[in-house]
Protein backbone atom coordinates (compact mmCIF):
# COMPACT_ATOMS: atom_id res chain seq x y z
CA UNK A 1 0.00 0.00 0.00
CA UNK A 2 1.67 3.16 -1.05
CA UNK A 3 1.27 6.11 1.30
CA UNK A 4 -0.19 9.37 0.34
CA UNK A 5 2.62 12.13 -0.22
CA UNK A 6 1.21 14.88 1.77
CA UNK A 7 2.16 18.60 -0.19
CA UNK A 8 2.59 20.42 3.17
CA UNK A 9 5.77 18.05 3.83
CA UNK A 10 6.83 18.18 -0.06
CA UNK A 11 6.44 21.61 0.46
CA UNK A 12 8.73 21.60 3.63
CA UNK A 13 11.55 20.18 1.70
CA UNK A 14 11.70 23.53 -0.96
CA UNK A 15 13.65 26.51 0.46
CA UNK A 16 11.13 28.43 -0.85
CA UNK A 17 8.74 27.89 2.09
CA UNK A 18 11.20 28.45 4.93
CA UNK A 19 12.15 32.07 2.93
CA UNK A 20 8.69 32.66 3.26
CA UNK A 21 8.31 32.02 6.81
CA UNK A 22 11.79 33.77 7.21
CA UNK A 23 10.15 36.60 6.05
CA UNK A 24 6.71 36.75 7.73
CA UNK A 25 8.74 36.50 10.80
CA UNK A 26 11.09 39.76 10.00
CA UNK A 27 8.56 41.74 9.43
CA UNK A 28 6.58 40.52 12.71
CA UNK A 29 10.02 41.51 14.49
CA UNK A 30 10.23 44.60 12.85
CA UNK A 31 6.68 45.51 13.68
CA UNK A 32 6.90 44.62 17.15
CA UNK A 33 10.00 46.37 17.70
CA UNK A 34 8.36 49.65 16.26
CA UNK A 35 5.52 49.28 18.61
CA UNK A 36 7.59 48.03 21.64
CA UNK A 37 9.85 51.35 21.02
CA UNK A 38 8.05 54.01 19.49
CA UNK A 39 4.63 53.41 20.46
CA UNK A 40 3.69 55.82 17.58
CA UNK A 41 0.26 54.28 15.97
CA UNK A 42 1.01 56.67 13.16
CA UNK A 43 4.76 54.93 11.96
CA UNK A 44 3.28 51.70 12.55
CA UNK A 45 0.74 52.18 10.31
CA UNK A 46 2.63 53.67 7.61
CA UNK A 47 5.36 50.34 8.54
CA UNK A 48 2.25 48.30 7.98
CA UNK A 49 1.43 49.63 4.63
CA UNK A 50 5.52 49.54 3.38
CA UNK A 51 5.69 45.91 4.83
CA UNK A 52 2.30 45.09 3.17
CA UNK A 53 3.83 46.69 -0.26
CA UNK A 54 7.04 44.53 -0.18
CA UNK A 55 4.88 41.78 0.07
CA UNK A 56 2.31 42.70 -2.38
CA UNK A 57 5.50 42.74 -4.59
CA UNK A 58 7.20 39.83 -4.56
CA UNK A 59 4.26 38.07 -3.95
CA UNK A 60 3.29 38.77 -7.41
CA UNK A 61 6.41 37.62 -8.81
CA UNK A 62 6.39 34.21 -6.84
CA UNK A 63 5.95 32.20 -9.77
CA UNK A 64 8.67 32.61 -12.18
CA UNK A 65 10.67 35.80 -11.75
CA UNK A 66 11.92 34.85 -8.50
CA UNK A 67 15.44 33.89 -8.57
CA UNK A 68 15.63 31.85 -5.08
CA UNK A 69 19.33 30.77 -5.46
CA UNK A 70 22.14 31.49 -2.80
CA UNK A 71 25.64 29.99 -1.40
CA UNK A 72 26.73 29.51 1.48
CA UNK A 73 29.37 32.47 1.94
CA UNK A 74 26.24 34.85 1.17
CA UNK A 75 24.24 32.70 2.90
CA UNK A 76 26.41 33.26 5.70
CA UNK A 77 26.77 37.25 5.25
CA UNK A 78 23.13 37.58 5.34
CA UNK A 79 21.89 35.62 8.33
CA UNK A 80 25.14 37.11 10.42
CA UNK A 81 23.14 40.16 9.23
CA UNK A 82 19.26 39.48 9.80
CA UNK A 83 21.39 38.33 13.79
CA UNK A 84 23.02 41.52 14.07
CA UNK A 85 19.58 43.51 14.19
CA UNK A 86 18.04 40.99 15.87
CA UNK A 87 19.98 40.73 18.37
CA UNK A 88 19.81 44.91 19.05
CA UNK A 89 15.87 44.38 18.67
CA UNK A 90 16.29 42.09 21.77
CA UNK A 91 18.53 44.13 23.72
CA UNK A 92 17.12 47.75 22.45
CA UNK A 93 15.37 49.86 25.14
CA UNK A 94 15.50 53.24 23.63
CA UNK A 95 13.11 54.72 21.43
CA UNK A 96 14.03 57.15 18.14
CA UNK A 97 17.32 57.00 17.29
CA UNK A 98 19.04 57.04 13.94
CA UNK A 99 20.08 53.47 13.56
CA UNK A 100 16.92 51.98 15.19
CA UNK A 101 15.21 53.97 11.93
CA UNK A 102 17.52 52.48 9.52
CA UNK A 103 16.84 48.49 10.85
CA UNK A 104 14.97 47.07 8.46
CA UNK A 105 17.80 47.92 5.49
CA UNK A 106 20.33 45.87 7.40
CA UNK A 107 17.92 42.77 8.09
CA UNK A 108 16.66 43.19 4.41
CA UNK A 109 19.85 43.04 3.04
CA UNK A 110 20.61 40.03 5.15
CA UNK A 111 17.61 38.47 3.95
CA UNK A 112 17.79 38.94 0.41
CA UNK A 113 21.38 37.61 0.53
CA UNK A 114 20.01 34.35 2.36
CA UNK A 115 17.49 34.36 -0.58
CA UNK A 116 19.29 35.23 -3.32
CA UNK A 117 22.98 35.73 -2.98
CA UNK A 118 24.86 38.41 -3.95
CA UNK A 119 24.19 38.67 -7.15
CA UNK A 120 20.19 37.84 -7.15
CA UNK A 121 19.99 40.90 -5.33
CA UNK A 122 19.78 42.84 -8.79
CA UNK A 123 16.29 41.45 -9.03
CA UNK A 124 14.89 43.59 -6.25
CA UNK A 125 15.26 47.20 -7.65
CA UNK A 126 11.83 47.59 -7.24
CA UNK A 127 11.25 46.68 -3.80
CA UNK A 128 14.56 48.16 -2.95
CA UNK A 129 12.86 51.74 -3.89
CA UNK A 130 10.34 50.37 -0.94
CA UNK A 131 12.76 49.46 1.90
CA UNK A 132 14.52 52.59 1.78
CA UNK A 133 11.17 54.54 1.79
CA UNK A 134 10.63 52.18 5.07
CA UNK A 135 14.05 52.53 6.44
CA UNK A 136 14.19 56.62 6.13
CA UNK A 137 15.84 57.92 9.22
CA UNK A 138 13.48 60.40 9.31
CA UNK A 139 13.97 62.40 12.87
CA UNK A 140 17.47 63.13 11.35
CA UNK A 141 16.34 64.03 8.37
CA UNK A 142 13.61 66.02 9.67
CA UNK A 143 16.32 68.26 11.79
CA UNK A 144 18.55 68.51 8.31
CA UNK A 145 15.54 69.57 6.14
CA UNK A 146 14.30 72.42 8.79
CA UNK A 147 18.02 74.05 9.09
CA UNK A 148 18.01 73.49 5.25
CA UNK A 149 14.36 75.18 4.12
CA UNK A 150 13.19 76.43 7.62
CA UNK A 151 9.65 74.82 7.32
CA UNK A 152 8.93 76.13 10.74
CA UNK A 153 8.51 79.31 9.47
CA UNK A 154 6.87 78.91 6.38
CA UNK A 155 4.44 77.08 8.03
CA UNK A 156 3.87 80.39 10.44
CA UNK A 157 3.41 82.33 7.35
CA UNK A 158 0.96 79.83 6.30
CA UNK A 159 -1.05 80.18 8.94
CA UNK A 160 -0.65 83.52 9.25
CA UNK A 161 -2.24 83.94 5.73
CA UNK A 162 -5.29 81.67 6.45
CA UNK A 163 -6.01 83.55 9.30
CA UNK A 164 -5.81 86.76 7.75
CA UNK A 165 -7.85 85.67 4.91
CA UNK A 166 -10.11 84.39 7.29
CA UNK A 167 -10.52 87.89 8.61
CA UNK A 168 -8.86 87.84 12.11
CA UNK A 169 -6.20 90.51 13.70
CA UNK A 170 -3.11 88.33 13.25
CA UNK A 171 0.41 89.39 13.61
CA UNK A 172 3.41 87.14 13.24
CA UNK A 173 6.47 86.81 14.35
CA UNK A 174 9.25 84.75 13.17
CA UNK A 175 7.62 81.69 13.94
CA UNK A 176 5.15 82.91 16.66
CA UNK A 177 1.62 83.38 14.92
CA UNK A 178 -0.26 85.73 17.40
CA UNK A 179 -3.47 86.81 17.82
CA UNK A 180 -4.50 89.19 20.30
CA UNK A 181 -6.04 87.24 23.02
CA UNK A 182 -3.21 84.50 22.61
CA UNK A 183 -0.30 83.09 20.35
CA UNK A 184 1.07 80.02 19.99
CA UNK A 185 5.04 78.95 18.62
CA UNK A 186 5.52 76.34 15.86
CA UNK A 187 8.26 73.74 16.63
CA UNK A 188 9.86 70.99 15.01
CA UNK A 189 7.39 68.56 15.98
CA UNK A 190 3.71 71.00 14.24
CA UNK A 191 6.04 71.86 11.40
CA UNK A 192 3.97 69.23 9.44
CA UNK A 193 7.47 67.50 8.89
CA UNK A 194 5.99 64.34 9.78
CA UNK A 195 2.88 64.57 7.54
CA UNK A 196 5.14 65.68 5.07
CA UNK A 197 7.19 62.22 5.22
CA UNK A 198 4.57 60.25 5.94
CA UNK A 199 2.33 61.38 2.52
CA UNK A 200 5.75 61.21 0.65
CA UNK A 201 6.32 57.51 1.59
CA UNK A 202 2.56 56.66 0.73
CA UNK A 203 3.27 58.60 -3.27
CA UNK A 204 6.26 56.44 -3.88
CA UNK A 205 4.52 53.63 -2.72
CA UNK A 206 1.41 54.05 -4.58
CA UNK A 207 3.67 54.67 -8.03
CA UNK A 208 5.34 51.61 -6.92
CA UNK A 209 2.17 49.51 -6.14
CA UNK A 210 0.39 51.22 -9.08
CA UNK A 211 2.25 52.81 -11.91
CA UNK A 212 1.25 55.73 -13.34
CA UNK A 213 3.21 57.38 -16.49
CA UNK A 214 6.73 58.51 -16.74
CA UNK A 215 5.81 62.52 -16.59
CA UNK A 216 3.08 62.37 -13.57
CA UNK A 217 5.55 60.05 -11.79
CA UNK A 218 7.82 63.43 -11.12
CA UNK A 219 4.63 65.19 -10.28
CA UNK A 220 3.07 62.96 -7.24
CA UNK A 221 5.59 63.50 -4.70
CA UNK A 222 5.67 67.54 -4.79
CA UNK A 223 1.64 67.06 -4.82
CA UNK A 224 1.78 64.69 -1.67
CA UNK A 225 4.27 67.32 -0.02
CA UNK A 226 2.06 70.39 -0.80
CA UNK A 227 -0.88 68.42 0.36
CA UNK A 228 0.49 67.49 3.68
CA UNK A 229 2.09 71.43 4.09
CA UNK A 230 -1.04 72.69 3.27
CA UNK A 231 -3.46 70.78 5.25
CA UNK A 232 -1.01 71.16 8.37
CA UNK A 233 -0.75 74.89 7.76
CA UNK A 234 -4.52 75.05 8.26
CA UNK A 235 -4.29 72.61 11.58
CA UNK A 236 -1.88 75.01 13.12
CA UNK A 237 -4.26 78.31 11.82
CA UNK A 238 -7.13 76.37 13.69
CA UNK A 239 -4.72 75.73 16.51
CA UNK A 240 -3.58 79.56 17.32
CA UNK A 241 -7.64 80.21 16.95
CA UNK A 242 -7.58 77.62 19.87
CA UNK A 243 -5.62 79.72 21.85
CA UNK A 244 -6.82 82.78 21.74
CA UNK A 245 -10.10 81.80 21.49
CA UNK A 246 -11.12 78.68 23.32
CA UNK A 247 -9.92 76.46 26.10
CA UNK A 248 -7.01 74.29 26.77
CA UNK A 249 -8.47 71.06 26.79
CA UNK A 250 -9.93 71.33 23.14
CA UNK A 251 -6.26 72.79 22.11
CA UNK A 252 -5.30 69.96 23.50
CA UNK A 253 -7.51 67.46 21.65
CA UNK A 254 -6.59 69.08 18.71
CA UNK A 255 -3.37 69.48 19.24
CA UNK A 256 -2.06 65.81 20.16
CA UNK A 257 -5.08 64.28 20.53
CA UNK A 258 -7.73 62.38 18.09
CA UNK A 259 -8.40 65.52 16.45
CA UNK A 260 -4.48 65.75 15.23
CA UNK A 261 -5.00 62.19 13.86
CA UNK A 262 -8.66 63.89 12.07
CA UNK A 263 -5.65 66.04 9.76
CA UNK A 264 -3.78 63.37 9.08
CA UNK A 265 -6.72 61.31 8.11
CA UNK A 266 -7.72 64.24 5.87
CA UNK A 267 -4.54 63.93 4.07
CA UNK A 268 -4.25 60.72 3.06
CA UNK A 269 -7.85 60.92 2.21
CA UNK A 270 -6.92 63.63 -0.33
CA UNK A 271 -3.87 62.08 -1.97
CA UNK A 272 -5.29 58.83 -2.13
CA UNK A 273 -8.39 60.62 -3.82
CA UNK A 274 -5.85 63.16 -6.05
CA UNK A 275 -3.92 59.50 -6.96
CA UNK A 276 -6.85 57.41 -7.89
CA UNK A 277 -8.52 60.32 -10.00
CA UNK A 278 -4.92 60.90 -11.77
CA UNK A 279 -4.96 57.09 -12.47
CA UNK A 280 -8.36 57.02 -14.01
CA UNK A 281 -7.19 59.67 -16.36
CA UNK A 282 -4.55 58.09 -17.60
CA UNK A 283 -6.99 54.79 -18.21
CA UNK A 284 -8.99 57.23 -19.98
CA UNK A 285 -6.53 58.73 -22.15
CA UNK A 286 -5.32 54.83 -22.93
CA UNK A 287 -8.83 53.97 -23.91
CA UNK B 1 41.52 14.42 -13.85
CA UNK B 2 38.82 17.17 -15.69
CA UNK B 3 36.09 14.73 -14.85
CA UNK B 4 36.76 14.02 -11.22
CA UNK B 5 37.46 18.08 -10.88
CA UNK B 6 33.69 18.77 -12.62
CA UNK B 7 32.79 15.77 -9.89
CA UNK B 8 34.04 17.46 -6.84
CA UNK B 9 32.13 20.39 -7.23
CA UNK B 10 28.85 18.58 -8.15
CA UNK B 11 28.93 17.20 -4.84
CA UNK B 12 29.86 20.47 -3.56
CA UNK B 13 27.15 22.50 -4.62
CA UNK B 14 24.86 19.46 -3.79
CA UNK B 15 25.88 19.46 -0.45
CA UNK B 16 25.45 23.15 0.39
CA UNK B 17 21.36 22.59 -1.48
CA UNK B 18 21.39 19.50 1.16
CA UNK B 19 22.57 21.84 3.87
CA UNK B 20 20.20 24.64 3.06
CA UNK B 21 17.23 23.48 4.18
CA UNK B 22 18.43 23.17 7.97
CA UNK B 23 19.98 25.84 7.52
CA UNK B 24 16.77 27.82 6.70
CA UNK B 25 14.70 26.08 9.97
CA UNK B 26 17.97 27.26 11.87
CA UNK B 27 17.89 30.35 10.79
CA UNK B 28 13.92 30.86 11.29
CA UNK B 29 13.77 29.18 14.93
CA UNK B 30 16.54 31.78 15.85
CA UNK B 31 14.20 34.30 13.95
CA UNK B 32 10.94 33.07 16.19
CA UNK B 33 13.51 33.05 19.62
CA UNK B 34 14.20 36.72 19.08
CA UNK B 35 10.60 37.26 18.25
CA UNK B 36 9.50 35.79 20.85
CA UNK B 37 11.79 37.45 23.20
CA UNK B 38 10.96 40.85 21.65
CA UNK B 39 6.96 40.42 22.51
CA UNK B 40 7.57 39.54 25.71
CA UNK B 41 10.32 42.12 26.84
CA UNK B 42 8.48 45.56 28.60
CA UNK B 43 7.66 48.35 26.26
CA UNK B 44 10.38 50.95 25.82
CA UNK B 45 11.01 51.61 29.42
CA UNK B 46 11.26 55.59 31.03
CA UNK B 47 14.94 56.24 32.03
CA UNK B 48 15.65 55.81 36.10
CA UNK B 49 14.03 58.70 37.46
CA UNK B 50 15.33 61.17 39.54
CA UNK B 51 14.87 61.15 43.48
CA UNK B 52 15.95 64.81 44.41
CA UNK B 53 16.57 65.27 47.91
CA UNK B 54 14.51 66.70 50.17
CA UNK B 55 16.92 69.11 51.77
CA UNK B 56 20.19 70.27 50.32
CA UNK B 57 22.02 72.67 53.15
CA UNK B 58 23.02 75.94 50.89
CA UNK B 59 25.88 77.98 52.96
CA UNK B 60 24.40 81.27 54.06
CA UNK B 61 21.11 80.03 53.81
CA UNK B 62 18.41 78.66 55.78
CA UNK B 63 16.37 75.92 54.36
CA UNK B 64 12.64 75.78 54.61
CA UNK B 65 10.19 72.71 53.73
CA UNK B 66 10.96 71.75 49.96
CA UNK B 67 7.91 70.49 47.83
CA UNK B 68 7.87 67.96 44.40
CA UNK B 69 6.73 70.60 41.72
CA UNK B 70 3.53 69.23 39.56
CA UNK B 71 4.94 67.28 37.00
CA UNK B 72 2.83 67.45 34.02
CA UNK B 73 2.23 71.26 34.06
CA UNK B 74 0.91 71.75 30.53
CA UNK B 75 -0.02 67.96 29.11
CA UNK B 76 2.02 68.87 26.18
CA UNK B 77 4.68 68.54 27.95
CA UNK B 78 6.90 65.26 28.90
CA UNK B 79 6.09 65.12 32.55
CA UNK B 80 9.59 65.88 34.64
CA UNK B 81 10.28 65.75 37.61
CA UNK B 82 10.98 68.02 39.74
CA UNK B 83 11.40 69.83 42.76
CA UNK B 84 10.89 73.41 44.76
CA UNK B 85 13.45 73.98 47.50
CA UNK B 86 12.89 77.59 49.66
CA UNK B 87 15.54 78.90 51.58
CA UNK B 88 15.42 82.23 53.88
CA UNK B 89 18.55 84.43 55.10
CA UNK B 90 17.23 87.73 57.39
CA UNK B 91 14.61 89.37 55.47
CA UNK B 92 15.45 87.80 52.29
CA UNK B 93 13.91 84.98 50.56
CA UNK B 94 15.36 82.34 47.71
CA UNK B 95 13.05 80.00 45.84
CA UNK B 96 14.35 77.01 43.57
CA UNK B 97 13.13 75.33 41.24
CA UNK B 98 14.70 72.23 39.99
CA UNK B 99 13.46 70.01 37.24
CA UNK B 100 15.17 66.90 36.03
CA UNK B 101 14.97 66.54 31.93
CA UNK B 102 15.77 63.70 30.09
CA UNK B 103 15.92 64.50 26.32
CA UNK B 104 16.27 68.16 25.87
CA UNK B 105 17.39 70.39 23.63
CA UNK B 106 19.11 72.74 26.64
CA UNK B 107 17.28 76.04 25.80
CA UNK B 108 16.60 77.61 28.76
CA UNK B 109 14.71 80.29 27.44
CA UNK B 110 12.30 77.52 25.81
CA UNK B 111 12.24 75.87 28.99
CA UNK B 112 11.08 78.89 30.93
CA UNK B 113 8.31 80.13 28.34
CA UNK B 114 7.13 76.66 29.03
CA UNK B 115 7.28 76.03 32.30
CA UNK B 116 6.76 79.51 33.79
CA UNK B 117 4.70 81.64 34.07
CA UNK B 118 7.48 84.38 32.88
CA UNK B 119 5.93 86.53 29.44
CA UNK B 120 7.97 86.37 26.55
CA UNK B 121 8.29 90.08 26.72
CA UNK B 122 10.46 90.27 30.04
CA UNK B 123 11.99 87.05 28.75
CA UNK B 124 13.28 88.92 25.36
CA UNK B 125 13.70 92.55 27.27
CA UNK B 126 15.71 92.05 30.53
CA UNK B 127 17.63 88.74 30.23
CA UNK B 128 20.96 89.19 30.14
CA UNK B 129 23.37 85.89 29.61
CA UNK B 130 26.40 85.78 31.73
CA UNK B 131 29.32 83.66 31.94
CA UNK B 132 31.64 82.60 35.15
CA UNK B 133 34.73 80.91 34.91
CA UNK B 134 34.21 76.83 36.58
CA UNK B 135 30.60 77.01 36.81
CA UNK B 136 29.30 77.74 33.10
CA UNK B 137 26.93 80.23 31.82
CA UNK B 138 24.23 81.25 33.47
CA UNK B 139 20.82 83.58 32.12
CA UNK B 140 19.69 86.78 34.57
CA UNK B 141 16.23 88.51 34.18
CA UNK B 142 13.82 90.36 36.09
CA UNK B 143 9.87 89.73 35.76
CA UNK B 144 7.13 91.14 38.47
CA UNK B 145 9.37 92.42 40.92
CA UNK B 146 11.50 89.47 41.57
CA UNK B 147 15.26 88.60 39.56
CA UNK B 148 15.67 85.00 38.26
CA UNK B 149 18.87 82.94 37.27
CA UNK B 150 18.20 80.14 35.04
CA UNK B 151 20.68 77.63 33.76
CA UNK B 152 21.27 74.03 33.15
CA UNK B 153 23.46 71.94 35.12
CA UNK B 154 24.97 69.35 32.44
CA UNK B 155 25.72 66.08 33.47
CA UNK B 156 29.73 66.15 31.70
CA UNK B 157 30.54 69.80 31.39
CA UNK B 158 30.00 73.32 32.63
CA UNK B 159 26.78 75.08 33.07
CA UNK B 160 24.72 76.10 29.89
CA UNK B 161 22.07 78.51 28.76
CA UNK B 162 21.79 78.16 25.13
CA UNK B 163 20.85 75.09 23.01
CA UNK B 164 24.52 75.92 21.21
CA UNK B 165 26.85 75.77 24.57
CA UNK B 166 24.79 72.36 24.99
CA UNK B 167 25.24 70.84 21.82
CA UNK B 168 28.95 72.28 21.82
CA UNK B 169 29.39 70.46 25.55
CA UNK B 170 27.52 67.39 24.31
CA UNK B 171 29.93 67.11 21.43
CA UNK B 172 33.10 67.70 23.71
CA UNK B 173 32.68 66.11 26.48
CA UNK B 174 29.86 63.11 25.75
CA UNK B 175 31.53 61.01 22.78
CA UNK B 176 32.99 57.84 24.36
CA UNK B 177 33.98 54.32 23.09
CA UNK B 178 31.84 52.80 26.31
CA UNK B 179 28.45 55.05 24.62
CA UNK B 180 29.22 53.84 21.80
CA UNK B 181 28.84 49.85 22.48
CA UNK B 182 25.32 50.98 24.35
CA UNK B 183 24.20 52.78 21.22
CA UNK B 184 24.66 49.87 18.76
CA UNK B 185 22.98 47.79 21.22
CA UNK B 186 20.34 50.34 21.53
CA UNK B 187 20.70 51.13 25.22
CA UNK B 188 22.06 54.77 24.88
CA UNK B 189 22.17 57.90 22.73
CA UNK B 190 25.69 58.85 21.30
CA UNK B 191 25.15 61.56 23.55
CA UNK B 192 23.86 62.06 26.58
CA UNK B 193 21.01 64.99 26.26
CA UNK B 194 19.43 65.02 30.14
CA UNK B 195 19.88 68.72 31.87
CA UNK B 196 19.53 69.75 35.05
CA UNK B 197 17.57 73.23 34.76
CA UNK B 198 17.87 75.01 38.24
CA UNK B 199 15.67 78.50 37.96
CA UNK B 200 16.16 80.86 41.17
CA UNK B 201 14.75 83.62 41.99
CA UNK B 202 14.74 86.47 44.70
CA UNK B 203 12.33 88.91 45.12
CA UNK B 204 13.95 92.51 44.08
CA UNK B 205 13.56 94.77 47.22
CA UNK B 206 17.15 96.13 46.71
CA UNK B 207 18.75 97.55 43.24
CA UNK B 208 18.86 95.33 40.71
CA UNK B 209 22.74 94.54 40.48
CA UNK B 210 22.70 93.83 44.25
CA UNK B 211 20.18 90.94 43.86
CA UNK B 212 21.65 89.94 40.74
CA UNK B 213 24.71 89.79 42.91
CA UNK B 214 23.30 87.60 45.87
CA UNK B 215 21.88 85.24 43.01
CA UNK B 216 25.11 84.57 41.14
CA UNK B 217 26.63 84.33 45.03
CA UNK B 218 23.87 81.41 45.84
CA UNK B 219 23.94 79.92 42.20
CA UNK B 220 27.95 79.44 42.71
CA UNK B 221 27.25 77.14 45.74
CA UNK B 222 23.96 75.50 44.41
CA UNK B 223 25.46 74.37 41.08
CA UNK B 224 28.49 72.43 43.42
CA UNK B 225 25.83 70.35 44.92
CA UNK B 226 24.59 68.70 41.72
CA UNK B 227 27.78 66.99 40.41
CA UNK B 228 26.26 63.35 39.82
CA UNK B 229 23.73 62.00 37.42
CA UNK B 230 21.73 58.67 37.82
CA UNK B 231 23.12 55.98 35.76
Amino acid sequence: MKVPYLPSVRLLQKPEAWLWAIAVGLVAFHLNLDWRLTGNIDRLSISVFLWGALGVLLWRRRRCTLDLESGAFSSFLGLTLMALVLLRGVFAYRPDDALHEVLPLFSILGFGLLASGMKGLKQYGQEFVVVVLLALPQTYLSILIENLVQVKLLTAKLSAFVLWYLGFEVSRQGVYVMLPTGSIEINLSCSGLEPMFTLLRLAVLFLVVFPAVRIKKIVVPFVAVFIAFSVNGIRIALLAFLVAFSSQEIFQYWHGGSGAQIFSVISILSFSWFYRSMLRQDEAIRT
Amino acid sequence: MKQLGLKATQSKVTLWQQVRIPFLIVAFSSLMLALGKSIVNPPASAPPAFTFPSVIPLPGWQPLPSSPLPTNPQSQQQPVEGRHYRYIQNSSSLEIEMRYLVNTDGDVKTLIQNYTSIPLTSLNLSSELRQQQGVGSYLLLTDQQRAYLSACINPHGESTVTREQFVQNRNTNDLQPTRLLSWLLGRADLRDWRCLWAHLSIPLSKALPESYRALEAAWVSWDQKWTRFPN
